[in-house]
């Protein structure tokens, strides 16, 4: 990061910074330790902050392009060769979870399975949900379609109906 | 009178290695970027100097 490691007296450097901001938003700051052989000041902090406005978000997006391009990063990337539970944290719950835009896991439980599957495999029409099955032109395989709707909505949950 | 001299050599380099000390100076450790987008490129260049009178080692940069 810095220009040059040593500094003659009177002599003058640069320290370069920069931050990943890709899939951030909101205030964001961050530090970073200066450590010299100042005898005063071995240490001297250095800090940055930013507001990042989420353009990514505010627009509108076909729900299947989330597995494409900059989206699928974050919305499918972190879940790929995971299953059940873990799949469902890294590829569904920065959505359905408090707050945002979709369903959070107790309220889908409530639905009957049947709901809960034909949600996951083709989508939600008018929503942000897209088809995770691959007929509907979704990333995930029959096995990996079957663990998240047995997560999202086990058996042994008694049917509303 | 040579022995004199060089006693008082000696002690002027005793005296001068005992006070150069190097000095991080940094006039604007805080930088905000204000508002950005996600497509921006965020990257600041701290300057920094070395106000003392011996060399300045950047041992670390430590960040968040």
């Amino acid at each position: 990061m810095a220009s040059s490691g040593r500094l003659k007296p009177g002599e003058k450097g640069k320290i370069r910074v920069d931050v990943n901001i890709r899939g951030k938003f909101g205030q964001i700051m961050k530090t970073i330790q200066v450590v010299t052989n100042d005898p005063e000041r071995r240490q001297t902090t250095l800090s940055v902050k930013m507001l990042v406005k989420d353009l990514i978000h505010m627009k509108k997006y076909k729900a299947a392009e989330i597995f494409s391009g900059a989206c699928k990063i974050c919305h499918l990337d972190r879940g790929r060769s995971r299953k059940g539970h873990d799949l469902y944290v890294n590829d569904c719950m920065m959505c359905h979870s408090a707050g945002k835009s979709a369903l959070e896991l107790g309220a889908m439980r409530t639905k009957t399975r049947e709901e809960v599957a034909k949600a996951v495999r083709e989508g939600v029409q008018k929503t942000s949900m897209p088809g995770w099955d691959a007929k509907h032109g979704g990333p995930l395989s029959e096995d990996e379609i079957r663990g998240l709707i047995d997560y999202i909505r086990p058996v042994s949950i008694n049917s509303k109906n | 009178m040579a022995k004199t001299l060089l006693t008082a050599a000696f002690f002027l380099c005793v005296a001068a290695t005992s006070y150069a000390l190097p000095l991080l100076r940094i006039d604007k450790p805080q930088h905000d970027f204000g508002t950005v987008t996600q497509e921006d490129k965020v990257e600041h260049f701290f300057e920094i100097e070395n106000a003392g009178d011996s060399d300045l080692v950047i041992e670390k940069l430590v960040p968040s």
